[in-house]
């Protein structure tokens, strides 16, 4: 067999063509090729030192794998080609566990298929929701205007591009009416002030204005008209508020760069298709001065998850209520203005004191997905510092 | 280093192949051993001194019984060497497991717990003690002559495509292959397309086997529902073969490239008409060793049926505790033992000669695919509350579904579960194709698309990003 001179040269090419892709990307790798850039964050794997010791106790081992396995030189091509032909095969995208395909191209986080999936029972979203309003009351009480955002759940919104496949089967009661419901019902219940951003923006027709298809986070306008609602829920009492209210008008900004979170769930597929034409990404134009100049001075702490950063962009487009803090639902305190962290939450010292309550409002936003809420260690450090009358800055 | 992990598959494995055919024939077992010991000493560095003492110290008590065969000190070396790879073994695998089950004891009756830092297990320890426990005593029974040189050995111990996870060699199998072997060009070919097969067999079929499998076992097994269990019991038997048969396809490759012939570990066996025709097809190399070094020493079916089925009940109970060390898988030896003596009763042997192979084939499937829970459970509760289930006496199923059944079942994993499961019934139905005959360049012809597949899997699951840095 193998003495043909024709089949000798096929097997050696084929041994050869094997190893070659076998070895392309390592060697991709010390040449340092050019790929294409895959989006989304990870953490950064260092390259161990290499000892004897290090590598005897195997610590060089661990270490080498991931930092590998990351500077690997065809990385990029490999994770957008496997992340497009797994869509394209199977409908469905690798990582699900993150990023779920909805029906006409709508996609979804994970973590909001899992808010629609979710079958507890209301106790303890009632009981968060009667201790908020009960905070809200006690801010209230020392000259602390504190207004509530109830941010939906994309899949709230856009309900009906929610796969089959991705709900539970039986009968139970989903969680974006039971818990929602009970929420809403109970902030009612105890006079809390809110802004109810799924009521207001639930509306049919404002079905694909709220969310892109290809983004996990609200997109401008909704966002803007939502924090325009809680500026007027402040205003009774906050006169210095005056009468008028941020600008929502918006325009068209057909260069977004694809950064823009209307982007960000597409970002996160790492495939090889084009960024879409028609996701009609709009914009605040910026002004220079406070627009309008009664919310200019207003310090303000904002409160919440990453659906906060809206209102972030929006104090900064209109140049509006500021100094100000936002309190990120994980600890981290980021600077409005430079959007840089400037350090974590410790409450209860005499810094934080004077960071929080040096603040004349507060803007809590409450994700629908995560209820009861993300933001409990806030509501329980507020209602202990007010019950030990530490609230002087 | 796993062989489907990127550093092999884009490091070792090329460098492999090049120095493996770049050294002059001579020299070749140099290279060889020079690379396993290598792989070794990435893997487990702490254990590679051990590792090369028991080889040599093997070798030399070879020597010594080959010279003292048939008389009582050849007995007493053989007796200390069996001993010695044991006691190596009980301790790396079985200590922690032990001395936990004895703290647990002892804190039941009131004792202070016992302290004690867990024991590392070093990487294809049980293959190891198996391969050299079967040296000396071939060599003993004067079925193997003791290897020449210590190098010679070495390289049969470590020899790095079995090191992980077999198949389990023996001296006497490769004693002439480490001498002379014929190294061919269509040798390589063979056996890099023997490999890529086992790696899409690992990294396609089996890891979309695991997602669904690990999503059922993932349930409390109290709430299981029927289907799911069977699901994810079925998923698990697809991914266990593909994966273990794979990995064995890889191994069985990488020896080729070399020029070695192992023998095979699996022989389809899904298509077993019975437990023990199961265990004819099952890893193989291991019911061989089984049945010589234990089984037959044990006196195997020479003493009367009731013997019989007390040896086969240690062998299979043994056999379990040899691939972990926890109760669940000693239940798996000993559900199969159930089988494989209930087997040797009438109402079993009736089984085996009169039923239809149409028809005892998918239920020794399922008595098959019911053992799998013993040994993917974690505990022995889970086990059998999770058959509990697939009988349809879960204790409480919930009237809602657990998780979507896009979670349980991903598209990917539900095309690869019938890939699978039609794969094997294809191999059931018309054979196994002649490797030789017209579906060679079908076979060769895919493997560079099945290794680009692989390659883009592997690297896009440690690709793991989040939209934003969690601060």
């Amino acid at each position: 067999m193998s003495t043909s001179p024709f089949l000798r040269i096929a097997q050696l090419t084929y041994v050869v063509g094997m190893m070659a892709l076998a070895a392309l990307g390592t060697a991709a790798g010390f040449f340092d090729v050019k790929q294409p850039h895959l989006w989304g964050v990870e953490e950064d794997a260092t390259r161990p030192p290499l000892t004897a010791a290090s590598l005897y106790h195997e610590t060089f081992q661990r270490g080498f794998v991931p930092w590998f396995e990351q500077h690997w030189g065809m990385r990029g091509y490999a994770v957008k080609t496997d992340n497009t032909a797994v869509e394209r095969l199977f409908g469905e995208n690798r990582r699900s566990q993150s990023l779920v395909v909805g029906e006409h191209g709508v996609l979804f986080s994970a973590e909001d298929i899992a808010y629609v999936n979710r079958s507890d029972g209301p106790e303890a979203t009632i009981a968060a929701a009667e201790k908020i309003a009960r905070v809200q009351k006690k801010l209230h009480g020392i000259g602390k205007p504190m207004v509530l955002v109830l941010v939906p759940s994309k899949t709230s919104i856009v309900r009906n591009a929610v796969p089959e496949r991705w709900r539970r089967k039986g009968a139970f009661a989903r969680s974006d009416e039971n818990l929602y419901g009970a929420f809403v019902h109970t902030l009612e219940a105890n006079g809390a002030k809110f802004v109810d951003g799924r009521a207001m923006l639930g509306r049919p027709a404002l079905d694909g204005k709220v969310f892109a298809r290809t983004g996990r986070h609200w997109r401008m306008g909704p966002a803007c008209e939502i924090f325009r609602a809680a500026v007027d829920l402040a205003r009774p009492d906050m006169p210095e508020l005056g009468d008028e209210n941020v600008d929502c008008t918006q325009e068209p900004w057909p260069d977004a760069p694809v950064e823009e979170e209307d982007y960000d769930l597409f970002r996160l597929r790492n495939v090889w298709d084009e960024r879409p034409s028609d996701i009609g990404v709009m914009r605040l134009p910026r002004k220079p001065t406070p627009d309008p100049p009664g919310l200019g001075a207003i310090p303000t702490l904002l409160v919440g998850s990453s659906f906060t950063f809206k209102f972030v962009r929006i104090l900064n487009e209109r140049d509006v209520l500021h100094p100000s803090l936002f309190y990120y639902y994980d600890r981290s305190i980021v600077d409005t203005k430079t959007l840089a962290i400037t350090g974590k939450v410790e409450p209860y010292t005499p810094g934080w004191r004077k960071q929080t309550f040096g603040k004349r409002l507060f803007i809590v936003t409450i994700l629908e997905t995560f209820l009861p809420v993300d933001e409990e260690n806030f509501f329980e450090e507020m209602e202990t510092a007010i019950d030990r009358a530490e609230t002087t800055p | 280093m796993p062989f489907s992990s990127l550093l092999f598959l884009t490091v070792f494995f090329p460098a492999f192949v090049v120095l493996t055919w770049a050294t002059p024939r001579a020299g070749r077992n140099v290279t060889l051993l020079v690379l396993s010991i290598l792989f070794y000493a990435w893997g487990a560095p702490w254990f590679l001194p051990v590792v090369l003492a028991l080889g040599i110290i093997d070798w030399l008590l070879a020597l010594q019984i080959a010279k003292l065969r048939g008389t009582k000190a050849a007995r007493v070396i053989v007796g200390f060497a069996v001993t010695m790879h044991l006691s190596v073994l009980a301790y790396f695998k079985y200590s922690n497991f032990f001395v936990g089950e004895l703290g647990s004891l002892l804190t039941h009756v009131g004792h202070a717990p016992i302290s004690w830092k867990e024991v590392a297990l070093p990487i294809g320890v049980s293959f190891l003690t198996f391969e050299e426990i079967s040296y000396v005593v071939d060599v003993y029974r004067g079925e193997a002559r003791p290897s020449r040189s210590v190098p010679q050995y070495l390289l049969f111990l470590m020899l790095f495509p079995h090191s992980i996870a077999g198949p389990i060699f023996r001296w006497k199998d490769l004693e002439e292959q480490l001498v002379e072997r014929g190294e061919r060009l269509d040798d390589v070919v063979q056996g890099i397309t023997r490999f890529v097969w086992g790696l899409a067999k690992k990294i396609l079929v089996a890891d979309a086997a695991a997602i669904t499998a690990d999503a059922a076992f993932s349930h409390d097994a109290n709430e299981v529902t029927m289907s799911v269990a069977w699901l994810g019991a079925f998923a698990y038997a697809i991914q266990i073969f593909y994966d273990f048969s794979g990995y064995s396809d890889m191994a069985i490759g990488l020896g080729r490239i070399a020029g070695f012939r192992f023998k095979e570990n699996f022989n389809d066996p899904y298509v077993s008409a019975s437990i023990t025709e199961f265990w004819t097809r099952w890893h193989m190399s291991l019911s061989r060793w089984l049945r010589d070094y234990l089984y037959i020493p044990l006196g195997g079916n020479r003493s009367g049926e009731t013997r019989t089925r007390i040896n086969v009940t240690i062998v299979f109970v043994l056999s379990g505790l040899w691939h972990g060390a926890s109760w669940t898988f000693m239940l798996w030896g000993a559900y199969h033992a159930f089988f494989s003596v209930l087997e040797r009763t009438r109402p079993g042997e009736l089984f085996r000669t009169k039923t239809p192979r149409f028809l005892a084939i998918p239920v020794t499937f399922a008595v098959v695919v019911i053992g799998w829970v013993f040994f993917r459970a974690v505990s022995v509760e889970q086990s059998f509350a999770f058959i509990r289930a697939m009988l349809g006496l879960a204790a409480h199923v919930p009237p809602i579904a657990k998780m979507p059944p896009a979670e349980l079942m991903p598209n990917r994993s539900f095309v690869f579960l019938v890939l699978g499961i039609a794969f094997v019934i294809a191999r059931a139905t018309f054979g196994r194709p002649d490797p030789e005959g017209p579906w060679r360049r079908v076979y060769i012809g895919l493997a560079p698309l099945l290794l680009f597949f692989s390659l883009l899997q592997i690297v896009n699951t440690k690709f793991i990003p989040l939209i934003y840095f969690k601060f």
